[in-house]
């Protein structure tokens, strides 16, 4: 793939991804948040927060990234409950999710690290192609092996996906939660008071705006801290794995104590 | 696995104020200390403010708020919309000022119009 053919097709997709999401959102604002969001956002932290600690995991559900212990740990596969002796601290998605969610997860993600309707099949693509070049195999064999391969994928994949979910009885896929700025601002959107207002003028999602310009500033400058002086001992990075609600389960807290099983 | 301390320990739910859940798992504290010094730093730091801040503040006479999850949305904390619309955010422009010469030049190379060092170096190899 040349470097033309990603930028069209990151464009393309973009506009694809901004016109659906505008379709079920309705705002203009909130969907570029959206879009941007699972572009750019989660998608470039999620991928340095993975490289250097190998778990940032897309969601905050026990039934994700990294749960295939818990999966098998607690929930026992007949029932499709956790066992008895697992207390109640395990949310009301975990309770009969679990085991189907870890199962089609691992056969339907396409990434480690992301989801297929972001950034999943387009890093796979490029990977095949740059160590084809690398290896010195010729790119057309490659796209060709590629192109069946995504063909049989497509066609068995989301089957068995599906299949495995009402295997082991569950009534409802996850649909819900993908981009975590989505979900920040969805909820937003569905209870605006939920976040203290500091400007209730602003309205909307936009109370949250005194932060958002807050971390704004911080983020360039502890960034640019890190660039220009090698000794500067602060990462956004681990901030990620200490305040965001995803990793909180993964991070620090999840190290020495949970302050909050902040489910979002 | 963690606990519910309002639930199991509400002395200690009232006695701390922001603890909501607690655990320990040993394998993430041991994978932990793989992080790089300054991500580690950062997010033990980040671990401090969150804990001692809500305890300062209910010391001042607040109310206590700031229990688990709470603490990302409530004021003045809201560190929910801090990270993940500001900090995130703002990592990422920094990323694109600082590699805006290279990000244009690879557009540039992408559309037909490499600029000159680039043109020099194909023909060089």
């Amino acid at each position: 793939m040349s470097y033309r053919m990603a930028y069209v097709t990151l464009i393309i997709g973009f506009i694809i991804m901004y016109t659906f999401a505008l379709a079920l959102i309705g705002r203009p604002d909130v969907t570029l948040l959206v879009v941007g969001g699972a572009l750019l956002w989660d998608g470039f932290i999620r991928s340095r927060v993975y490289a250097y600690t190998a778990m940032g995991g897309p969601a905050s559900g026990w039934e994700r990234e990294g749960s295939i212990y818990y999966g098998w740990f607690y929930v026992n596969p007949a029932t499709n409950k956790p066992y008895e002796w697992v207390l109640s601290v395990l949310g009301p998605e975990g309770r009969d999710l679990i085991w189907a969610g870890t199962l089609s997860e691992r056969w339907m993600g396409t990434f480690t690290n992301c989801w297929g309707w972001t950034h999943g099949w387009y890093a796979w693509t490029g990977d095949a192609l740059k160590l084809a070049y690398l290896s010195k195999v010729p790119a057309r064999a490659v796209f060709k092996v590629m192109t069946v391969m995504m063909i049989v994928s497509i066609s068995i994949s989301v089957p068995f996906g599906l299949l495995i979910w009402h295997l082991v009885g569950a009534k409802a896929l996850p649909a819900y939660e993908g981009c975590k700025l989505y979900h920040v601002y969805g909820r937003l959107t569905r209870n605006p008071n939920r976040f203290e207002p500091i400007n209730p003028t602003l309205g909307g999602v936009w109370v949250s705006l005194p932060w958002i310009g807050t971390g704004l500033i911080l983020g360039v400058l502890m960034t640019f801290a890190q660039t220009r002086f090698v000794w500067f001992p602060l990462d956004v990075t681990g901030f990620y794995l200490s305040w965001a609600p995803p990793p909180a389960k993964y991070g620090i807290d999840t190290m020495i104590g949970l302050p909050g099983s902040s489910r979002c | 696995m963690s606990l519910n301390i309002k639930k199991y320990a509400p002395w200690l739910y009232s006695a701390i104020h922001g603890i909501k859940d607690i655990g320990f798992q040993l394998e993430w504290l041991f994978i932990g200390y793989l992080l790089p010094i300054s991500t580690l730093n950062s997010a033990v730091l980040a671990f401090i403010i969150r804990h001692f801040a809500p305890n300062i503040l209910v010391t001042l006479g607040y109310p206590s708020v700031w229990h688990g999850a709470d603490i990302l949305e409530k004021w003045p904390f809201g560190l929910s919309p801090l990270f993940y619309g500001g900090m995130l955010p703002g990592m990422m422009l920094f990323w694109l000022f600082v590699n805006r010469k290279y990000i244009m030049n690879t557009l540039r190379a992408a559309f037909g119009k490499p600029p000159q060092s680039l043109r020099s170096s194909r023909k060089r190899s």
